[in-house]
Formats: structure tokens, sequence, C-alpha cells
């Protein structure tokens, strides 16, 4: 197989970047390096000259991410480095210019002020990629808007591996809206993102939709591991700015403003009918405020722990009572809440109902019920008739009273 | 190694090939056969073939050049899987990611499609050490796999697999290759004489990967020439030096070591067992009594057949046919029993030197 080996393994890389920038650099690319990974070149990171530019790129086959950073380059080439020894390495350098030379066999020279190190690297050319996402479907979205949309949704991501379909999120994209979708079969979070509109402010519309043409559907679906969205996560910043997201066959592209792109492969499957999980109406209707509650079911939780985290929630005149029951002892909370509807006692799961009210933004939220035993839907309550309630829905399921 | 390139199942590989060429592969495979026989080279064969770019078609094949091809040469292709037992069994944290152990195979990778490869395949060897808890969290992905990934299971004893796992895979069994065919084939591979290749053939007994591990070794053929030679003076041996002769075997035991290690069957890799000492040395014995075996095969069919005779250890043919006089045919069978029997109570923990005597004063019995 050694007339393989490809022709730019003859070229030598030689470039000047700021400290800084490389720095910043290699700590963000290596959120896609898995520390457990079969083939050691996945524990490097992929350096490549392009002009006056060098772009750093790092995978574990699930997901890529790769950046620019601005440079002098003397000699194009492509070099990879250890991630975890490069970044140590740098953080430690003074403040200056670093020149990156390619030494013989793989080895990386690193020169920083008075400082020279030699790294071993292996075969540039060996280093496995993601292909890059053509944007056969596409939309935009607002930076902060995204950031916000995992943090909402992706607590309810399921963490078995017996149904991998539900270990990521569903992106399902229509004409005017994207609606973010995450359940593990005992609660389900369902995020809807106006795309024809900016949230937040009176901007313009800029948001762009752009579906398959081939296929000539209405809607899009795709199943984005939780994983890759904790990464992005990390890497979006609270700033104003448009971030595009291509889907293709298998794998999604996020480009942040600020160009770094995140390269993710789409879970295969059919996600399951959330539609008809979501309660079409309800009898009862509590409003709460999110603060106490919060606080009262913190505090009941600590019973509940020994009781499979159950706690009863009762409603009684204006009050709503939170109960929990086991061998460490008896919690009883009173909550104020205004209510429509009959009196009614529902047990729930404690870790569940504190994860979701842990991402409310709202001072107060809306908790429907039907029966003791039906799903009951939790979600915030909409300010100033602004925005559509069902922008943010949350469905929890009871569990049984003993 | 490439999927044309198998020798010896060729039945196995052509029904492989049928369902590549047709796009219709299984979602699960299982290779039944003995330890040795190519299994593993068979999975990896058909691995290379599954997941190549740009296969060459009827007889469907990997290219060899694509990117898939030449990370398998190179041993990094991480969408082929090898999954061996951790030890003695096969744990579930090797599948799935469990606290306190290292990453599972299946686990974040199974959910997505190949990005070098056109499949991802997972090679599951000795499946039967699957432990129980292991073998049911495979159930679901076995029963569905995605549509781009195929599981291999190989296994040495499909009657110790869970019944459920066995309904779920399509099995094909792989049997030994007929002897003269194998030692044709490790002459025209490894250029040895015919002499050397006819021996390690039977004493693999066909099964092609351990005659080839053996056949490459170069000393495998001088250890084996050793052990006959030692094996023709039980045939002469006065009774009254029975048991000096059971002493000698114990010792001469320990120089198949180089046969054995050649073998890599997984059994004798446990070094790090508390037994593995006890247990090697069970081996080497097993090894000895297995070329004991063989060279009173030729002295009864030496005694029957007489010059006609076909040998296995044709370079001491003389030396078989004078001695094969000594006794009747029916007497080289009754000794042929007795070491059977012996190699059979080895599996069973009988005491070694306790056997050894038996065995010594049973071939000795009848020599004068």
């Amino acid at each position: 197989m050694d007339d393989q080996t490809l022709i730019d393994s003859q070229s030598n890389l030689q470039a000047i970047c700021q400290r800084k920038d490389l720095f910043e650099g290699v700590q963000t690319v290596s959120h896609a390096v898995s520390g457990r990974s079969t083939l050691p070149i996945l524990s490097h990171i992929h350096i490549q000259s392009m002009v006056n530019s060098l772009r750093l790129i790092a995978t574990d086959m699930e997901i890529s991410i790769s950046l620019d950073i601005p440079a002098r380059v003397q000699d194009p080439g492509a070099i990879t480095a250890p991630a975890k020894f490069l970044a140590e390495l740098l953080g430690t350098f003074p403040e200056d210019d670093i020149t990156l030379q390619m030494e013989p066999n793989h080895s990386v020279s690193i020169h920083c002020d008075r400082s020279d190190y030699v790294i071993p690297g292996l075969p540039a050319e060996e280093y496995p990629r993601l292909p890059e996402v053509p944007d056969t479907v596409h939309f935009t979205i607002q930076q902060k808007v995204l950031k916000d949309v995992i943090r909402k949704t992706i607590f309810a991501v399921s963490i078995e591996e017996t149904r991998p379909i539900l270990k990521g999120i569903l992106i399902n994209l229509s004409y005017d809206c994207a609606r973010f979708v995450a359940t593990d079969t005992h609660r389900l979070a369902i995020r809807k993102v106006n795309l024809s509109v900016n949230e937040g402010d009176e901007q313009p519309v800029t948001s762009r939709v752009k579906l398959s043409e081939t296929t000539g559907e209405e809607f899009h679906n795709a199943i984005v591991p939780a994983r890759a969205l904790n990464e992005l996560q990390r890497i979006l910043l609270d700033e104003p700015g448009e971030v595009m997201v291509c889907i293709a066959e298998g794998q999604i592209q996020f480009t942040t403003p600020n160009g770094i792109k995140l390269i993710a492969k789409l879970i295969e499957g059919q996600f399951p009918n959330y539609e008809r999980v979501i309660p079409e109406s309800h009898t009862r209707k509590l409003t709460l405020q999110t603060v106490p509650m919060q606080q009262a079911v913190r505090r009941a939780s600590f019973v509940a722990r020994e009781d499979a985290n159950r706690i009863v929630l009762q409603i009684l005149d204006d009050e709503l009572e939170v109960s929990a029951n086991s061998s460490l002892g008896q919690a009883l909370e009173k909550v104020e809440a205004i209510r429509e509807g009959d009196d009614v006692k529902i047990a729930f799961n404690s870790k569940y109902v504190m994860d979701m009210l842990g991402v409310l933004d709202s001072d107060g939220f809306l908790l429907e019920i039907t029966e003791q035993l039906k799903p009951a839907i939790i979600r915030p309550v909409i300010k100033d008739e602004k925005g559509d309630p069902n922008d943010y829905i949350c469905i929890l399921m009871p569990m049984q009273i003993v | 190694m490439t999927l044309s390139k198998i020798m010896g199942h060729a039945s196995a590989v052509r029904a492989l090939q049928h369902a590549l060429d047709a796009d219709q592969i299984a979602g699960t495979y299982l290779f039944t056969g003995p330890e040795g026989v190519g299994k593993t080279t068979l999975a990896l064969a058909f691995a290379k073939a599954a997941a190549c770019l740009n296969p060459i078609r009827s007889p469907f094949d990997a290219c060899g050049v694509c990117e898939s091809c030449r990370r398998v040469a190179s041993a990094s292709q991480p969408e082929i899987v090898l999954i061996p037992p951790a030890g003695d069994q096969t744990q579930i944290w090797q599948f799935w990611d469990r606290d306190g152990k290292p990453g599972g195979k299946l686990e974040n990778t199974l959910i997505h499609s190949p990005v070098i490869g056109r499949k991802r395949v997972f090679i599951i060897e000795k499946a039967e050490t699957l432990t129980i808890p292991a073998a049911n969290s495979l159930l679901k992905v076995l029963e569905e796999p995605p549509s781009y990934a195929v599981f291999l299971l190989l296994a040495t004893h499909p009657a110790r697999m869970l019944p459920t796992i066995l309904s779920r895979s399509m099995i094909l069994r792989l049997t030994p290759a007929p002897l003269r065919e194998l030692a044709e084939y490790l002459q025209r591979e490894l250029n040895i004489t015919m002499e050397q290749a006819r021996l390690f053939a039977a004493y693999a007994e066909g099964r092609v990967g351990t005659a080839f591990r053996l056949a490459s070794n170069p000393n495998a053929f001088e250890a084996m020439d050793d052990l006959a030679r030692f094996t023709f003076q039980s045939a002469q041996l006065p009774p009254l030096e029975a048991f000096k002769y059971a002493e000698q075997i114990r010792k001469k035991a320990a120089t198949s070591k180089a046969l054995i290690s050649q073998e890599g069957d997984g059994a004798e890799d446990e070094t790090d067992e508390p037994s593995s000492k006890e247990k090697v040395g069970r081996t080497q014995i097993g090894t000895l009594l297995e070329l004991m075996a063989l060279c009173y095969r030729d002295f009864m069919a030496a005694s029957i057949l007489g010059e006609d005779a076909e040998l296995i250890f044709i370079n001491h043919r003389d030396e078989i046919l004078r001695l094969s006089s000594g006794r009747s045919p029916e007497g080289w069978r009754e000794s042929l029993d007795f070491i059977l029997k012996a190699r059979r109570s080895l599996d069973r923990n009988v005491s070694v030197p306790l056997l050894m005597d038996w065995l010594s004063v049973r071939l000795t019995c009848h020599n004068s």
C-alpha cells in the first residue's frame, strides 16, 4: 500500500500566528477530541494552511469542529499535533508570535519568544474528516435563540442505550418555523422557534429557510445527538449574530457568526410521533410562581429521594400542597396558586419537575392537568400577549400514587 | 486478506459474496466452526469488502485502493471493530459505557452512519463467552441493526449461546478443509516442502488458521519432528522403562511451547490468570498427545497397508515401517485409543503425573 501515500505529504508547513488566537482555537476545537478513541490520530488536531490563515480541525468521527485563525503562511502544508499536549503548552507560553513548522517524521516545532519545542505528530494525510455539508436544506437562527433552545430541551434527552433515537434532539423544520423536540418517554420538551421574525428584537426578517427541492416535502426532520448540541452550546455566545444550519444526508453543520463550524453525524431512524402525546385539552389549570415552587419541590425532593423521587401535588382551595413521604420522613409544602377546575391529586418525579422549572425564565408558569394518570403540561406564562403559548411546552408523565 | 483469497470456505464465501453483490446482507451473521478454522480471517475479509467504497463486482470483493481499504491495511479503519472477550467473558461494558470502565464500542458509534467506509462492521469474537446481561443488551440491535451496520458473531460452541441470539443470526458453518487441498495451499503460499505442509495440515486437522500459523513458524517443523522421534521410543521401550518414560513425557512437553505460542488461540493468551501456569502445562501435554496420536495413526496405517500406506510423517517412513511390524493393527488401534482417551481426560482435569504413568504403562505393555 506504500504507493498509495498522498502527494501532499511532501509539503512543509511554516506559519506565524498569535499565541492567543492559536490557543483559543485549539481549546475550541478540542471539544471534539474524544478522550478514548480506538484511533490514535483522533486525539490529535489537524492544522492546515489556508491563504493568510490556519485551519484547525478536530474530530472524533461523530462531531467535528473547525475554525480559521489569522496567520502569516510562509510555506503551505498540514500537520497534526496531540490536542491536549498542545493546549497545555500554548496555555503557558508568553503573549507573542508563535512559529509553527513541520519537521521530519511528522514532528512539529513550535517557537515562541525564547522557547523552542518539538513535539511528535502523525501523518496529516491520514487524519480522517467528516465531509462538508452541502446546503440542500438550511435555515438561519439567532445565536442567542439557538443557545436558549438547546438549554430548554437538552435535559429531556434520554440517556438509555436501548433507544438510540431518543439520545438526540429532533429538529422539525418547516417553512416558517423550527420545532426542537427532546424526550426520554417520561417527559417531553418542545421549543418552537418562529423563523419568519427575529425573536427578542424588532429587526426586519432575516431568517431564510430552504427545504429540499427534490423531495418537495413541506418539512424536514433531523435528529442531532445531544453530545453535539452540548458542545455547540459551549461554543455559542450570548451575542447577536446568526448561526447558519445546513442539513444534508446523515449530517448537520452549524456555522457560528465567528466562523466556527461544527459538523455532526445525525442519528438515523424515525423519531417517535411526539404530537400524539400532547394532550389536546385539560380540565384543570394552575398558575404558579416559578421560584417558590422550585424551592418547595427541591426541599420536598430530599424526602422523596427514598421513594423513587415521588412528590404528590394536591390542589386544595387556593393552595397547592406538595408532599412527599418516605423512610426519611414526611414533607408538606404549601405554594400559592391560582386555579381553574376541580380538586386533583397527582404525583410526579421530583427530578423531572426540577429539571423543567430550572430552565424556565418566566416568573410564573402554568400547570395543566387532566386526570391523575394522564400527562400534564408545564408552560411559561406569556407576558403582554407577546409570543405564542405553544412556543415552549414540557409534558410530564405522572407517577402512580401509592 | 480478501474474500477471493480465502481458502477452504468456498461455499460460505460464495454465499457472502452473493449477499454483498445483491446488497442483501443480513444484519447479523454467526460464523461457527472449530478453533483456528479461519472464522476471524473470514470475518475481517468480509468486513473489508462490506466497507469498501469501490468494490469489485462478480465476484464481489474489496478494491484494496479506496480510503477504507487503505485504512484496513494500516489497521486504522475505526469503523471495523473487533471485540474479543475481556479475560474469560465478553462483558456488557465492552459494548455500552459503564462507570469506571473504558468506553463501550457500540456506544455513540452504532447510531451514526459510517464516514470512511460503506458499512460499520462489528466483529464479536468468541461470542459464546458473552455474559447473559451482555447478550441481552445486544438483542435489540441484533434484531434490527441500522441499515449501515453489520454484526459478525464468531463462536466455537454455538450451543453455549442464548437461543434468542441464535435465532437472530444467519448461521454460516465453517468446516475444516480437506487435508490434501490445505497442504497444497500451505505449500504454495508459504513455500514449504510438501511433506512439511502435509504434516501441518494433518496436525491441524484441516483447520486453516491453525495450520497456517504453524506453517508460518520456522521452528514448528523441527519441534514437531523432535516430538515425533520421541514418540517412536514409546513403541519399542521395554515395559520396565514405562515410568521413566512417563517422567520424560512431561519434560518433553515443555518443548512443544514453540508450537503453542504460535497458535495464538485465546485460551493460551490469558497469561494474567492465576491458573495459567497449570493451564499452559496441560496445553503443552495436550499438544504432545495430539502428535503422539498422529504417529500411532501412521503405525496403524503402515501395519495394515505396509508399503502402500499414506503416511503423515513421511520423512520417517523407514522407521515407521520397521516399528509397525512389531504389533498387529488391532494392537496399534488399542494404543491409539489409549492416547485419545488420555487427551480427553486431560481436559477433564485428571492429575497429569498419574495420567502420564497410566498412558506409558499402557503403551509399552505390548513391547517385548
